[in-house]
Parts: C-alpha cells; structure tokens; sequence
C-alpha cells in the first residue's frame, strides 16, 4: 500500500512550510518543519539520504557513505538513483492529486508498520 | 531483476553444479563437490543474479552441507580469519575519517599548494586520490575527490582536459588500493589464502610491494592522460573554501589514525598482528562515541562477507586437493615463468573488466596458491592485476561514478582503459614479477 498527503501546520492548518536543516557534526540530518504563518512546530524529519535538484551532487553524497562490490551493480544503482528519484516525484504528485491520504501522518506510518 | 529471473538464473547454475559434479572425471567425492561448488560460485559470481555476498553465503552453505567430513568451524573460521579482521578495522579508521572530514581536509590543503598548472593539478588530484584510497574504500575516495573538483569542472571551458580530469580520479582511486593490504579487497584475499598456505605477509611487506607499483600506476597514467588529453590553458585555478582551523574531534581522529598505522607498519618491531593493531581503533572509535550505531551498520559487512566467501571456497579446494588436481591438468611446468605471468595478468585483466574485482581474485587466487611453478608470485600478479582492469565504466565502482558525471563517454574511458591494461600486463612481465620476487620472495 502506498499513502501521499502534504503536509499542514496542526495549529494553523496552513500549508505554507518552511524547512529549517539542522547539520551537526557526526549526527544525521533533521528538518525542523515550521509554519510560516503561526511559526509553529509541525514536524521533525531525520534524513538518511539528502537529495536535492544537483542530483549528482546529492549522488556523490550517497556513495561516498557507502561499499560497493562491483562496477556493474553501481553501474545500475546510479542509474536508477537519478531516474527512480523523478519518477517517485511525479508519482508521489499525482497520488496526491488522485488520492490524497486524510489520516494524519502518525497513523499513516503506524498503519505502514504494522503492515511491515 | 525480477524474483522470477533470480529463480530461474539461479535453479539453471545450480543444474550447471549438479552436470559438473556428475562429470566422468576420476577424482574423489570430496574434490567432485567442491568443483561443483566452484563451478555454481563461479557462475553466480559471473552473471551477478544475486548479490556478491550472498553467493559467499551459497558456498559456506553448500560445503557445511556437502563436505560433512570436515568440522564446519573449517569453513566457518574464513568468516572471522585475521585478514577480516585488519580489514574491519581499515572499514572503521576510513568512517572516521568521512565522518570528521578529515579525507576531505586533506584533499584541500594539498590542492591549496599545488601549483595552478594543469599537469600539477592532475598529477596532485590523482596523487591525493591514491593516498586516500590506500585507506579508505576506491568507491567513496572516487566520490569526494569528484565533489571537491565540481566547481573547477563547472567552470572548465577545455572539455578535454575536463575528461581527462574525471577519468583521473577513478583510475587514481583503483591503483591507489593496491598499496596497502586493506586499500581493497583482492589484497586482502591473496594475504588470507597465502596464509593460509603458510606464507605470511606483514602490512608492511605488503606497502613495500604495493606501494612503488602504485606510484609507478599513478606517473603512467598521468602521463597518458595528460598527452590524450592535451590541455588548451596554461593555468588552472581551483576555488577551494578557506581554511578552518582543526577541531578538537578532529584532531583526535587523526591521532587514533595516525598511531594504527604506525603500528601497522611496525609489526615487525612490536610483534603484534596487523589483526591486533586493527582492533584499536574498532574499541577507541566505538568505545569512546566517535563512531555510532548507524555508523556500526554501515560499514562494508557485504564486503567483508564476499572476502569471507572466497576464503572459504579457497579452504574448501585446498583441503580437499581440488586445487591441485586442477593445477595438475594444466601442467604448469610446461610455461615458462614469463609465459604464466602473461596467461594469468591476460585473465585477471579480462576477467575483471567484466566482473568484480574481489569475485575474480576469489576465484583464481586459490588455484594460484596451488601451481607447483611460483605460486607466491603468481597469486600476488593477480591481486595486483585485478586493480589495474578500467576499461569500462562496469569495471569498477568508481569508474562508474565518474561516468555517472555525464562528462565522459564509453570510448573515452575504454581508450584509456585498454592503454593502462597493456602496459600493467608488460609491467607485470618485465617488472612486476621481478619486484615481488625480491621483495617477498621466489615461492
């Protein structure tokens, strides 16, 4: 099963967020989402893998933290870093559009888990 | 690839291990397993149906299934043999340093001191390159040197010599791992199953091999590089960021690395293992927080694992005598030094343009080990050889990554490649063999 919502202050309902990155020394990435309206708290993601539109940029990133046995699976993990990238973009937009999920994202994962 | 295909690639090799073991061959049971176990790993190795380290798996199980005449500690013990060991160890000191920066440090404050003339930078990117690879895997050596030089590519306008730059670091990256026993996997591989045989070879017998045959990769392939790729400018500017003072942390790593590798190469005046030295900064980096959890899980267990693998199919030939039942039907004794030289630097070479690096040196190191006609040699030529093989961007994980930079092409990369190829073969041959003769010995 897959779920797709866009995210909305709790406090405000306002979905105009921002996006404040905490980068700290030897620890992962968080986003610290805010409302731009209230100036709420809405959520904190931690990040595995940071991607942004320089996406061999973000490519290096990813491969430098990790092995690889051999050239032909990199070979096809990079192809499919940059294409799978896109696509899920595009699905993940349309899904929304379609479908968009009403539950709110605690349940949405809980309910993935549990699944899992 | 597809459950169905994995499946029915995987059911079709196993078919391929059951004809071969059913082959009119007059050996004993033992030896007619294991050769359908080589056969299957072989194949699985080759067509990459499933990942590398799970067909490392597929041996240790088909054996301690098969071959129930030996305790399975004998197959077992490869998973967890010294070399795994010093191995980790290079894993945890490499996450370190990527973690504080300090790879990245480095690469900066030999940048900033390189002169702003194209060769210089070429040579100095490829040399920073090299160094780094000795210690830290090909693959994320090949990605942070790419992302320092993303500026100066940028805004290079001499599109060939931009080639030249990119392709500089992926072959930087493949020869500088042959200069230290943990600077890549085949190394590792040829000091497990040489000791095995009872030869072994200390960290720094092995740098004083390695070493010189590196720096005599990185000056050859400068230069071909440099002359293929001719630069129109005569000046190179790189933008680097200002220098940041050390950080306490940092400095810190440094130290912890610093001293295992001055214990590592002077085992012969400490007498502890290399095995022994690599478990310092495993207990100092884990022990004392430097390095996480997350940290712990992301280190290269499927490499580990996939060297594990080929030290146990290479315990398996040798203990059951399929080695040297092989062996004996090529008749080394036929070839001259020179001529098995050319024939194994020649496979090596082929072999690894197409596959894993690490999957070929498991595969031939252990019938190496076994030719009565220089053995010692002859497993060292294609430890050596498989790091020399970049042709194509499947060759090896970093040449990949600079072909993913979209800046190169194919022929680009093969035309190099191929040159770099024939001179490590000559090399081998009127060279190569010679320094390991002298350095490590005529066995």
């Amino acid at each position: 099963m897959a779920s797709a919502k866009r995210e909305c202050c709790p406090d405000c309902g306002s979905m105009e967020l921002i996006n404040n990155i905490c980068i700290r020394e030897g620890e992962p990435i968080k986003v610290f989402v805010q409302c731009s309206k209230c100036g709420s708290f809405v959520a904190r993601y931690t990040v595995d893998c940071y991607t942004s539109n320089k996406r061999y940029e973000s490519l290096l990133q990813f491969v430098s933290k990790r092995c690889f046995e051999s050239g032909r699976i990199t070979s096809k993990r990079l192809k499919s870093f940059d294409e799978d990238i896109m696509k899920e973009f595009e699905h993940c937009k349309q899904q929304i559009k379609e479908s968009e999920e009403d539950k709110r994202i605690e349940e949405i994962i809980s309910e993935s888990e549990e699944e899992r | 690839m597809s459950k169905r295909s994995v499946i029915l690639g995987v059911t079709g090799i196993l078919i391929v291990g059951i004809v071969v073991y059913n082959l009119p061959i007059s050996i004993p049971y033992a030896q007619k397993v294991t050769l359908s176990i080589f056969t299957i790993a072989a194949l699985l190795w080759m067509t990459e149906i499933i990942p590398l380290h799970a067909t490392a798996f597929v041996i240790v199980l088909l054996e301690t299934l098969f071959l129930r005449d030996f305790p399975i500690g004998t197959f077992f013990h490869s998973f967890f043999e010294p070399v795994i060991i010093i191995f980790l160890g290079g894993f945890v000191l490499a996450a370190a340093f990527q973690k504080y920066g300090v790879d990245s440090i480095l690469a900066r404050v030999i940048l900033s001191k390189t002169p702003p003339t194209p060769f210089a930078i070429l040579l100095s990117v490829m040399f920073i390159t090299a160094v780094l690879s000795m210690w830290i895997s090909n693959t994320a050596t090949t990605a942070l040197m790419i992302g320092v030089l993303i500026p100066v590519l940028r805004e290079l306008e001499d599109k060939r010599f931009k080639k030249g730059l990119i392709l500089s670091i992926p072959f930087a990256a493949n020869v500088g791992g042959i200069a230290t026993p943990i600077g890549t996997p085949p190394n590792a591989i040829a000091i497990g199953i040489l000791a095995k045989n009872g030869v072994d070879i200390s960290f720094l017998k092995w740098m004083e091999l390695g070493l010189p045959i590196s720096i005599f990769g990185i000056i050859m392939i400068s230069i071909l590089l440099y002359l293929i790729f001719k630069p129109t400018a005569h000046k190179l500017f790189i933008p680097l960021p200002p220098k940041a003072p050390l950080k306490a942390n940092q400095k810190q790593v440094i130290a912890v690395g610093i001293l295992t590798i001055l214990l590592w190469l002077t085992g012969p005046l400490h007498g502890y293992s290399s095995a022994v030295v690599a478990l310092i900064p495993i207990v100092i980096f884990f022990g004392f927080g430097y390095l996480r959890r997350e940290d712990f899980n992301s280190i290269g267990w499927d490499i580990l694992m996939l060297v594990g693998g080929g030290l146990a199919l290479g315990t398996a030939m040798q203990q059951t005598g399929l080695s040297s039942w092989i062996v004996s039907q090529i008749d080394p004794t036929r070839f001259g030094i020179i001529w098995l030289v050319v024939i194994f630097t020649s496979v090596t070479l082929i072999f690894t343009t197409f596959m894993s690096n690490s999957a070929t040196a498991n595969l031939l190191i252990p019938l190496m080990v076994s030719l009565s006609v220089s053995p010692l040699i002859l497993s060292i030529v294609v430890a050596v050889s498989s790091s020399f093989a970049m042709a194509l961007p499947i060759s090896t994980p970093p040449n990949a990554i600079a072909y993913g930079s979209g800046e190169i092409k194919v022929k680009d990369m093969a035309a190099v490649g191929v040159l770099i190829e024939i001179i490590a073969l000559l090399f081998m041959v009127f060279a190569g063999q010679y320094l390991i003769k002298f350095l490590i010995g005529g066995l």
